[in-house]
């Protein structure tokens, strides 16, 4: 059993325009993770970027755009063949 | 969804699976509701990798748990993965309405039951150092979900660091993965400090820290107690950690101060419960005497301070899976007898067994809680400009200037400071901002609250 999108093999995704791979069944956040990528959000005031804090969506540091959803937890959003994935600047989730 | 439902169970933690299953058992109808994508919750985290994928590593979370088992074949369960319960009410007629959607929202519905068991959990606690909010700096935890569930690390050369007894399984973890774990940095001033006469009578415990030694002297991985990193440095990741070698109070101490290189460093200071729930309901809640948490306040038979409704695990007070299960028994056994599905007689049978076990199951909760006492020089750590609350930026001289200018109590510093205002909610910075508000103003930890307490 699993959730919806498990399956077999790797699914395409893009983050901010350049074509990424990762197994099928990992999180955004663990998508781009294992890619080699550590943040893809900036927050609002001069802060630093941002990317996993807490791993298990308490923190909302990890927050991304995938495609039309604005600011949702990389660590619980799962990668999905063909989104889109972007560095957010989002304040608040869209919830 | 239509018609009122008997018991929810709010996590599928280990306290609320044995609670589903003992009410499932007692002939209840039964919602277990989780934000994650499978029971377990978050000590056993299952692969969200498809076995054939080629980067499922096989790890401990793959051994099916007794309790993820049972839970799959009980008739009267209904499991709602990926679903977060936003709001609860309870109504003058005793019927709890909960407000549940997926975790970013939509799809929002709600579930109405005679009776609940909040079984939230704890989050990790985690104190601010500068360089704290750097890519690559992440809770012990998010290092071991990460590569539990989904087999990825974040950095190859790391640190894990802190204190509590996830250091030493998160390290082992990492090693086991291939990751090269530099230290881990207990702050304690263990060895002594480490009850291990008593834990001598918990064989599992301490064969499971015999366990990770052993996998952590295999890689090499020194444990080094009475140390931490007290500060991360880099561009846009983490490149470099301050390490220091603390006082017994966690001071560091003077000249003691070297810099490792590092792309990954992992901190915990243990739990703190996840109160958002208990306290839409209404429930009281106790302060812990020397940690910045709170608990929410049972009796014998786990029931809250609201009728109806019961709790288990973390939530609790932290006390570690086996406590967790065993009142989760508990919990779902009294809700089943609060809605008359258990003669008192046999519920007492029943409790009576549990509870004997819950005994000494919270002996050694209560001294590895004391083992790990979190110690008033971290205060020293931060320096002026480091962020405390990591939503809205706020930073350490602002905390002791809202002190100094008669904030006297954590609601009034955030009115003033916007720290705990962002949208966790205070869950990441609120101990911490206790802690540290309570040591400005030289006042309890009772006395100045937390974010969500009333005045």
């Amino acid at each position: 059993m699993g959730p919806d999108g498990v399956g077999f093999g790797r699914v395409r995704f893009s983050f901010d325009g350049s074509p990424l791979e990762a197994a099928r069944g990992m999180t955004v956040g663990g998508a781009l993770l294992a890619n080699g990528i550590v943040s893809w959000r900036r927050p609002p005031g001069a802060g630093r970027p941002r990317g996993i804090f807490c791993g298990t969506g308490g923190c909302f540091d990890c927050l991304v755009d995938v495609g039309d959803r604005r600011a949702v937890r990389a660590c619980l959003v799962l990668v999905r063949d063909g989104d889109e994935v972007h560095t957010s600047t989002s304040r608040r989730a869209s919830g | 969804m239509s018609g009122v439902i008997d018991v929810a169970v709010v996590g599928a933690g280990p306290a609320g699976l044995a609670a589903a299953l003992t009410a499932d058992s007692l002939g209840c109808e039964v919602t277990l509701i989780d934000a994650g994508s499978g029971p377990g919750g978050q000590i056993h985290h299952q692969s969200l990798l498809f076995p054939g994928s080629g980067q499922a590593r096989r790890t401990a979370a793959e051994q099916l748990p007794p309790l993820i088992a049972r839970i799959r074949q009980a008739k009267r369960v209904r499991h709602l993965a990926a679903t977060s319960v936003w709001w609860a009410a309870r109504d003058q007629g005793g019927l709890v309405t909960l407000w549940v959607g997926g975790p970013e929202g939509g799809a929002e519905t709600t579930v109405q039951v005679r009776a609940v068991v909040l079984a939230t959990g704890a989050a990790e606690l985690v104190l601010p150092f500068p360089g704290w909010d750097l890519p690559g700096v992440t809770t012990a935890g998010a290092a071991q979900v990460l590569l539990q569930s989904q087999a990825v690390t974040v950095g190859r050369r790391v640190l894990v660091g802190g204190s509590g007894p996830l250091l030493l399984p998160v390290a082992a973890g990492l090693a086991e993965a291939g990751v090269r774990v530099v230290a881990v940095l207990e702050a304690a001033p263990a060895p002594a400090a480490l009850p291990q006469a008593q834990l001598a009578a918990y064989p599992s415990q301490l064969q499971e820290t015999a366990d990770c030694a052993a996998v952590l002297a295999r890689h090499r991985v020194p444990l080094r107690t009475g140390y931490a990193v007290i500060a991360c440095q880099g561009t846009d990741r983490v490149e470099r950690a301050v390490i220091a070698r603390l006082d017994r109070d966690w001071r560091p101490l003077p000249g003691s101060r070297r810099e490792e290189t590092v792309d990954a460093v992992h901190v915990t200071f243990g739990f703190s419960p996840v109160l958002e729930l208990p306290r839409a309901l209404g429930c009281a809640d106790v302060q812990h005497a020397s940690r910045p948490t709170a608990a929410v306040a049972c009796d014998a038979s786990m029931a809250t301070s609201v009728t109806g409704v019961f709790a288990a695990g973390e939530v609790t007070g932290v006390s570690g899976a086996d406590v967790a299960e065993l009142e989760g028994y508990l919990a779902g056994a009294s809700a089943a007898r609060y809605l008359g599905r258990l003669h008192a007689d046999t519920y007492a049978a029943r409790a009576r067994t549990v509870r004997a076990r819950l005994e000494n199951a919270r002996q050694l909760a209560a001294r590895l809680d004391e083992a790990y006492p979190l110690r008033p020089g971290w205060l020293q750590w931060p320096n002026a400009g480091t962020v405390v609350c990591r939503c809205e930026e706020t930073h350490w001289a602002e905390i002791g200037a809202a002190v100094a200018g008669g904030a006297r109590d954590v609601r009034a510093v955030r009115e003033v400071t916007r720290c705990g205002m962002g949208y966790c909610r205070g869950r990441i910075c609120g101990p911490a901002l206790q802690y540290a508000v309570s040591a400005a103003s030289g006042r309890s930890l009772a006395e100045v609250g937390d974010l969500h307490t009333g005045r």
